[in-house]
């Protein structure tokens, strides 16, 4: 009972953490400075912050959602190779546009649909490998999983190796991951839309996926649909990580450490864990995105991507030895 | 409401699980299912249940195959507990006691009564994998317990085998409450000498085929349970004039 005091605090987090990536800014070349933004800056900010609430918040969910369903800890939104998948249809693109047109596209910001295309193909092959009689195969999806995900790699890098130089380093940003300040706000609704979307559609099924905790024979004879609760969570999970992955390129340990940051708070219930996952998502890349700004190591602002990675993984050390200590 | 078994087979890739069993079990009675390891149990509750599909064969109940229930009519009709009910689960106790109305309306009132009946009152806030293996297993038959609806049956595997005597028997009263209150008991169990106390027709199985099947007293004549388990057994007379089977 004490866990739902806790959501609130939560809640209470995420909006101080986006006010405060509001205040906090950095532009390119520019000093720091912490106050509300003017007409002119205000946009930026504004898309900024809306757009790395929406990757954090979907990838915090996605990452509940597979963590759930693979009934592995260590599962993260990648692990399906959406991210690679999404890399290489961004490289595939580059180069048929370099190809046919003679130039290449600039990346990350106009690749987003065929990064999203490239996702969601991966998502698709992965399910017809991991699939038994129709339904997803947990064990099978993490190692087709992993498998199509070196192969799309090695795929990213074959493309990589035959566009222009000046187009490999714009990919290697894009790989760091980038929160963009720039979009169209009609994308910046239809992305949001989505992810809540998603996020209603797996909240209404909360009970049914703490039924699948207790093993699959016994959440099916408590009336559960495994096959289908799976596939539903599959594609939700691998829509909210191609969609994330869109817009800000595979910012990593987001996925992996903001479930457990719930699970740790708000404990194992799926009903309180989904909008806790989706919460700590966003207090963890707004809060990374808000950081960012004030380190300058002389280098220009530092990628969202890096801080997650360096950051994030501290992080979950910190969590399992919590975690640890408990049990 | 008869369970009608019939003519099942079932294979697995590797082995061959069952053979051709035919079998009935009674609303209001204890079937209990005994066999050695690997002789083929938990397959058949499994196929019982509805889990799993038979390769050959059909198991009926109220006139329809159990395994073509929709999910919602299954969970109101069949109780089923697992041998081996995962450990981890991140949940307090009465949250996992709480899951086995996922599907069906909930009542606190009832639950609270067989909450009691198995004196799990203390553990309820407690950490469900903080519990000892016995501890976790009595979580789970009320779990089961409470999912059970009147008139429908419990598929049981071995719902005894981690516990105490005192709850072993404890649990077994619970049983044997819904057994009279009209449902359809099926238990595998290891405990010969249990199973002939407790169960009213007993299921043998040998490599995966029903050998005897019957009222429990025909079933668990010495002669068969060595035929089943390779090591003689005889009825030893206690104090209180009853007697118990035990291996010789």
């Amino acid at each position: 009972m004490k866990h739902r005091f806790m959501l609130p605090v939560l809640c209470l987090l995420a909006i101080l953490v986006c006010l405060l990536r509001m205040l906090l800014d950095r532009p390119p070349g520019g000093t720091l400075s912490f106050e509300w933004p003017g007409a002119s800056w205000i946009e930026f900010r504004r898309t900024a912050m809306l757009s790395a609430a929406i990757v954090g918040g979907s990838l915090g969910l996605a990452g509940a959602l597979l963590q759930s369903m693979l009934r592995n800890p260590l599962a993260s939104p990648f692990i399906l190779g959406v991210s690679s998948g999404a890399g290489l249809g961004l490289m595939v693109s580059a180069w048929v546009s370099y190809m046919t047109i003679g130039s290449a596209m600039t990346l990350p910001g106009d690749g987003g649909v065929s990064a999203m295309v490239g996702a969601l193909l991966t998502l698709l092959v992965v399910y017809i490998l991991g699939q038994r009689k129709g339904w997803p195969d947990p064990v099978a999806l993490v190692l087709v999983g992993v498998i199509v995900s070196t192969i799309a790699a090695g795929g990213m890098m074959f493309f990589q190796h035959l566009v222009p130089t000046g187009l490999r380093g714009a990919f290697a940003t894009w790989l760091m991951g980038t929160i963009p300040e720039v979009m169209p706000s009609w994308s910046l609704w239809m992305y949001g839309g989505i992810c809540l979307a998603c996020w209603i559609c797996c909240q209404g099924l909360a009970s049914q996926l703490d039924a699948t905790l207790l093993g699959d024979d016994e959440a099916e004879s408590s009336g559960v649909r495994l096959g289908k609760l799976r596939l539903l969570l599959l594609g939700c999970a691998g829509i909210l990580t191609a969609l994330a992955v869109s817009i800000a390129g595979p910012i990593a340990f987001i996925g992996l450490v903001a479930p457990h940051m719930a699970r740790l708070v708000l404990g194992g219930r799926h009903a309180l864990l989904l909008p806790g996952a989706v919460l700590c998502g966003v207090i963890l890349l707004v809060g990374a995105d808000a950081l960012r700004q004030a380190i300058d190591l002389g280098g220009g602002r530092m990628p969202v991507g890096v801080l997650t990675t360096i950051c994030g993984g501290l992080v979950f050390l910190v969590l399992l030895r919590v975690e640890m200590r408990r049990t | 409401m008869t369970l009608i078994v019939h003519d099942v087979d079932h294979e697995y890739p590797s082995s061959h699980a069952l053979a051709g069993v035919c079998a009935e079990a009674r609303a209001g009675c204890i079937t209990s299912l005994l066999g050695s390891n690997a002789s083929g149990k938990t397959t058949l509750l499994r196929i019982v249940a509805g889990l799993l599909r038979p390769t050959a064969g059909s198991v009926t109940w109220q006139g329809v195959e159990t395994g073509e229930l929709p999910a919602a009519r299954r969970a109101a009709s069949i109780s089923f507990l697992s041998q081996r009910p995962r450990q981890d689960v991140p949940l307090t106790v009465r949250q996992v006691i709480q899951l086995a109305r996922v599907r069906l309306e909930p009542s606190p009132s009832e639950a609270d009564a067989i909450i009691e009946s198995l004196e799990l009152e203390d553990l309820l806030d407690r950490p469900y994998p903080a519990l000892s293996v016995g501890q976790q297993q009595r979580v789970h038959v009320a779990r089961v317990l409470y999912q059970h609806q009147p008139g429908g049956m419990l598929v049981l595997d071995e719902p005894t085998a981690p516990m105490d005597p005192r709850h072993a028997s404890m649990t077994l009263e619970a049983i044997r409450a819904r057994a009279s209150g009209g449902a359809t008991v099926i238990v595998s169990m290891h405990d010969i000498g249990l199973a002939s106390s407790c169960a009213d027709d007993a299921w043998l199985l040998r490599e995966g085929a029903l050998v005897h099947a019957g009222p429990v007293e025909d079933v668990l004549e010495p002669a068969n349970l060595q035929d089943a388990f390779g090591i003689p057994y005889e009825w030893v007379k206690r104090n209180d004039g009853s007697s118990w089977l035990v291996p010789g």
